[in-house]
């Protein structure tokens, strides 16, 4: 892996700079609230996923969407990934200038800014992104061809999620003949997130979807190849499915996340991996019925996601049932058997990660208890940040 | 109101450089999705606001949460905003250093650090804070002290929104004798946000809801008074309830903020502000039944929105997309720009960095977010450091 380039040591730099006098105190000791990640149940989760590696056929492909860290994308490329799944153009220069040299964009770029960004950014790595339509191919296809770059292409297969994708098989084959003729564009297989499989909580149920998915998804592929078209790459799976998807013979690479940095949402599917992240919040308001928390939904995002609760709970006092939370406030019942006041500091778990990883400026590194790093997170919300001027400077 | 300190201008000057190439482009040539602010709905919303206060016996006092922007809270003040209300000790410093005098932080601030930082930025302004809670106002008498300023303290009042607050006058007095003997502290009277009232659409019984909250709020000032510590300030209100507070009598000041900026949820409170701030995003994928944006709920935040001009189904946010229904009537193609009307506009605004000041459907400006995010202890380095 090649070392981290200065974006990302200078802003590493920024933020130790910024928060870095927490280190070496207790987590419960700096302002509040502020996110933590407990360095060494990542390294359990990282190193356990590593250790089943060697039974499944796929690979892995660490997506980084939920942590948006080059320092745990590292730590994933260390730990069996051979590559860096993205969600966003953004997160795909991120990484690549963290030290990934394969990095796949799970998703359609479209406009013209991103396309052009991920065109320069295939000169300095192997970039591969999705497509569902002929149009976004052509428009790659001149990006690419504009940039002196090649862009590997999957073709995305709708496997039952409903949101991206194409829909039938044909459909497949279509677009996937006019990728192969493409110049600047390299057919290298077919995407095919189940996502939808990561909205069923029942186990039963969930294998059931999977195996449908994977199913169909296979025979899109056979479709494409008795027509002569390769396809090196079948990429798919989420933390929920990880080990069925990837123990089919057929499924070439996995693109799982959340298994790095966990959930109370994902550890409902897959308890094997723990909860690294957390945030460390202040009872900043104690009545006789209720305690008042200062992180409220502008930090924690959803209490739900697509129906099913994923809201935060305090570390040893899970039983609290919510009250509301609010924009800058969560709000718990409590009476008097509960023994927490004003200015107590207490950790808690959040239900979904990924939205107060969009918020937060940093995550502070744990290791006992005690602040040890100051990790950045990059890239922050859904501008670009300044990353699409750094490759056309270039 | 002083000029903007180096802080604001720097952090401009910034993301007017990081977005620079997109001034003077059109909305459909903007990389997506992008945060956009349309100067005029914006300055028609502070005029709305600023006449249906003229002749008012009560004072307006901007809040700043759902915009975060410094450059929003100057306009505030130009229309006739006495000062802002913030969130957080952080949104308080940004507000304060963009040359505005009058700061209240409208929440609980619980830590040494905060309350250092608040004491220290009360050096340079007037600031005030809510408390509900004795620890409070003994840590923010001896931030004060040790800071050698004075800072202005209200006691929050649970009007019937049931988070922080007391709830009665029994309760408030000792607080309020508490304040008024504190070193450093000086007691300035009452604060209570009828929050509930928000959440209630109809409205005659919004009305008669936020009637009982402000019986509540002046009847504890009136009880104060009556025993020496007489409420200078009085202040309440949200968008959904700001007229009928503003011309109530005890109460002296008024607090909303989402009038300026507007978003689905307030509109359906009071629709004479129109949209100020909506999200741009693409269509990325057109299939038979739908089509999917790149803009999801890590963009727009929990409470999603609905398509400005495209009258489409929701089907499903998901962190990076968002899915609408339709059907082969329905022109739109991947590519197409179109605009996300959130229901809650604070969620997308703080997830952004910088808004897209559009007028006459150009970018002529790009203004920072600020403070962003939950943590920005860097502030109170920057006070402790002088500068």
């Amino acid at each position: 892996m090649r070392d981290p380039a200065p974006i990302i040591t200078d802003a590493h730099d920024r933020v130790r700079a910024l928060y870095g006098s927490a280190i070496g105190h207790s987590k419960y000791e700096v302002v509040t609230p502020a996110l933590v990640i407990d360095r060494d149940v990542l390294l359990a989760n990282l190193t356990y996923m590593q250790s089943r590696l060697p039974e499944l056929h796929a690979r892995l492909r660490g997506h980084v969407k939920n942590h948006k860290s080059p320092h745990i994308a590292r730590l994933q490329l260390e730990h069996g990934a051979f590559g860096i799944c993205a969600a966003t153009i953004w997160e795909a220069i991120v990484m690549v200038r963290a030290g990934a040299d394969d990095v796949l964009i799970a998703n359609q770029l479209v406009d013209p800014h991103k396309r052009r960004a991920a065109a320069l950014l295939a000169r300095e790595a192997n970039v591969i992104v999705n497509v569902d339509d002929v149009g976004d191919a052509e428009a790659l296809s001149a990006a690419a061809v504009n940039a002196g770059s090649t862009l590997g292409i999957l073709v995305e297969v709708d496997t039952g999620m409903h949101r991206a994708g194409v829909d039938t098989p044909a459909e497949a084959l279509a677009v996937a003949r006019r990728v192969q003729d493409l110049p600047g564009l390299r057919m290298d297989g077919l995407s095919g997130y189940e996502g939808h499989c990561s909205m069923e909580m029942d186990h039963e149920q969930r294998h059931a979807k999977q195996a449908e998915a994977m199913r169909y998804f296979v025979e899109v592929a056979d479709l494409l190849e008795a027509n002569g078209i390769p396809c090196p790459i079948l990429s798919a799976a989420g933390t929920a499915t990880a080990f069925w998807t990837g123990a089919n013979p057929r499924i070439t690479e996995l693109q799982l996340g959340s298994y790095a940095a966990m959930d109370d949402y994902h550890f409902l599917m897959e308890p094997r991996f723990k909860k690294a992240t957390s945030a460390v919040v202040t009872v900043i308001s104690r009545r006789r019925d209720r305690l008042v928390l200062n992180l409220g939904k502008k930090t924690f995002g959803a209490a739900d996601v697509g129906g099913i609760p994923a809201y935060p709970r305090i570390v040893g006092y899970e039983g609290l049932t919510p009250y509301r939370f609010d924009e800058e406030h969560a709000t718990y019942e409590a009476d008097d058997s509960c023994p927490l006041k004003v200015g107590d500091v207490v950790d808690f778990h959040l239900g979904y990660t990924p939205f107060a990883v969009n918020y937060f400026d940093a995550y502070h590194v744990v290791e006992g208890g005690t602040v040890v790093d100051i990790w950045p997170i990059m890239p922050r919300g859904p501008l670009h940040g300044g990353l699409l001027n750094l490759l056309d400077d270039r | 109101m002083r000029v903007s300190a180096s802080l604001i201008t720097e952090a401009h000057d910034r993301v007017r450089s990081l977005y620079g190439p997109d001034l003077g482009r059109a909305r459909d040539d903007l990389s997506t999705p992008a945060l956009l602010l349309d100067l005029d709905a914006l300055e028609a919303n502070l005029g709305i606001m600023a006449d249906g206060m003229r002749g008012v016996p009560t004072t307006l006092r901007a809040h700043v949460k759902v915009h975060k922007s410094p450059h929003i809270a100057r306009m505030q003040v130009e229309h006739g905003a006495i000062g802002v209300g913030c969130a957080t000790v952080w949104e308080a410093i940004v507000m304060a250093r963009a040359g505005i005098d009058d700061v209240f932080v409208i929440n609980e601030v619980v830590g040494a650090e905060k309350t250092r930082a608040l004491a220290l930025l009360a050096r340079e302004a007037n600031v005030k804070v809510a408390v509900d809670d004795a620890v409070q106002i003994d840590e923010l008498s001896r931030a004060a002290v040790a800071a050698g300023s004075t800072i202005g303290v209200l006691i929050d009042v649970d009007e019937g929104m049931h988070r922080c607050g007391v709830a009665s006058a029994d309760e408030a007095l000792p607080l309020a004798r508490r304040i008024a003997d504190a070193p450093g502290l000086e007691f300035v009277g009452l604060t209570g946000y009828e929050g509930h009232c928000s959440l209630e659409f109809n409205e005659l019984t919004r009305y008669a809801l936020a009637g009982t909250a402000m019986a509540l709020l002046t009847g504890i000032a009136l009880h104060l008074a009556d025993h020496g510590l007489p409420c200078r300030i009085v202040s309440a209100a949200g968008t959904g309830t700001w007229e009928v507070t503003s011309r109530y009598p005890g109460v002296t000041e008024i607090q909303p903020g989402s009038y300026a900026t507007m978003d689905g949820h307030h509109r359906g409170l009071d629709p004479r502000f129109g949209w100020a701030v909506t999200v741009l995003a693409s269509v990325i994928s057109r299939r038979a039944d739908r089509i999917v944006l790149d803009a999801g709920s890590k963009t727009v935040g929990a409470s999603h929105g609905v398509l400005r001009d495209w009258n489409l189904e929701k089907y499903r946010f998901d962190e990076e997309h968002s899915i609408f229904l339709l059907d082969d009537t329905c022109p739109l193609n991947t590519g197409d720009r179109v605009e996300i009307l959130c229901n809650y506009t604070p969620f997308a605004i703080s997830y952004f960095e910088a808004y897209h000041v559009m007028q006459g459907g150009r970018v002529m400006d790009i203004w920072p977010v600020m403070p962003r995010g939950p943590e920005s202890r860097w502030l109170l380095d920057m006070l402790e450091r002088g500068e």
